[in-house]
């Protein structure tokens, strides 16, 4: 076995010493010039695709999973643009807030005509009570005058 | 069904969306003194019939376009903040609102309001109420409860009631 495995290492060593003079048998030949401006060109006009590329990856078709939230996208913008946007009243809007404020404080009127008058009601008996009371106990006349208007 | 769905979402969301300038109105106005937090109202007398609630922005403008034709009018416009009313009419008013009337009563007096007029009747309740801040006003509200209708106004800003006064003749409305 161990011999097996030198003999297949001096035999690798043999070619690899023949492959080494036959390529130094070899010529060095120079390419032609056209060819070697063109190869050095390469790396040059590889660099300028891939950042052209770079563009016109903007237009290809997205990936699917970018199409979800781009679609949620619009909505939230529009909505997001009419709230940036200066509010604007329409003439119709200012006659109608107009018209609010209006039945607004007729209502307030009307809520404080009704306690004026519930007021009234209360202290005109109250007052015509406590003015008659008094009198009649001293001037026997008056009580008279009270029953009948009571009847 | 899926259809169905979607058309459900989308009438949600452009509900929410309408209701959004309401509800932030209401949310501007609550910042002031003379707001007035009347709590659930529709709770107990019901949806109103009429509902108004009117911001400081719309009621400048209302005041600075009516200051040629009535100047005393623009002049209270351009002070005021809002305006918000909740009538409910035409039905039977539960006992509670009349108890209802007396929690925000005493809420507002803990508050710094100052009572103005009070009618209590067996079967009407009437409050008046002013927040004064020194010598102008922050706000007037009313709260009226009657067997069959319930008004709730609230004024918020510098108003005096001389100046509604010479306002309400300028006004021609009726809601009788």
């Amino acid at each position: 076995m161990t011999q097996d495995r030198t003999d297949g290492r001096t035999e690798d060593n043999g070619r690899d010493a023949q492959l080494d003079a036959l390529l130094a048998q070899l010529r060095i030949e120079q390419a032609p010039e056209r060819l070697t401006r063109r190869l050095y060109r390469i790396p040059q006009e590889e660099g300028r695709k891939a950042r052209r590329g770079t563009w016109r990856n903007w237009f290809r078709a997205p990936p699917r999973w970018a199409l979800a939230p781009a679609f949620a996208a619009v909505p939230l913008l529009i909505v997001a643009m009419l709230l940036m946007k200066p509010w604007q009243p329409s003439r119709a809007e200012i006659e109608q807030a107009r018209h609010d404020v209006a039945v607004a404080f007729a209502y307030f009127d009307r809520a404080s005509l009704r306690a004026g008058r519930e007021i009234e009601n209360v202290l005109g008996d109250e007052l015509r009570h406590s003015v008659k009371q008094p009198l009649s106990e001293h001037m026997p006349f008056t009580e008279s005058i009270q029953k009948e208007e009571t009847s | 069904m899926k259809t169905s769905f979607i058309g459900k979402a989308l009438a949600f969301c452009l509900t929410a969306l309408l209701a959004l300038p309401a509800v932030a109105q209401e949310d501007a106005l609550k910042g002031y003194a003379g707001y007035v937090d009347f709590g659930e109202l529709t709770g107990i007398f019901g949806e109103p019939t009429v509902q108004i609630s009117v911001g400081e922005a719309l009621l400048n403008l209302v005041g600075s376009l009516s200051a040629e034709e009535d100047p005393e009018a623009a002049a209270l416009f351009t002070r005021l903040k809002g305006v918000r009313v909740n009538v409910f009419e035409n039905r039977e008013i539960p006992a509670e609102g009349l108890d209802f009337v007396r929690d925000v009563s005493s809420k507002l007096s803990s508050l710094g309001w100052e009572s103005v007029v009070t009618v209590n009747s067996d079967d009407e309740q009437v409050r008046i109420f002013m927040k004064m801040n020194g010598e102008s006003v922050d706000g007037i509200t009313v709260m009226a409860v009657e067997p069959t209708e319930a008004v709730f106004v609230n004024v918020i800003g510098n108003i005096s009631p001389q100046e509604l006064e010479k306002v309400m003749d300028n006004f021609d409305v009726d809601i009788q």
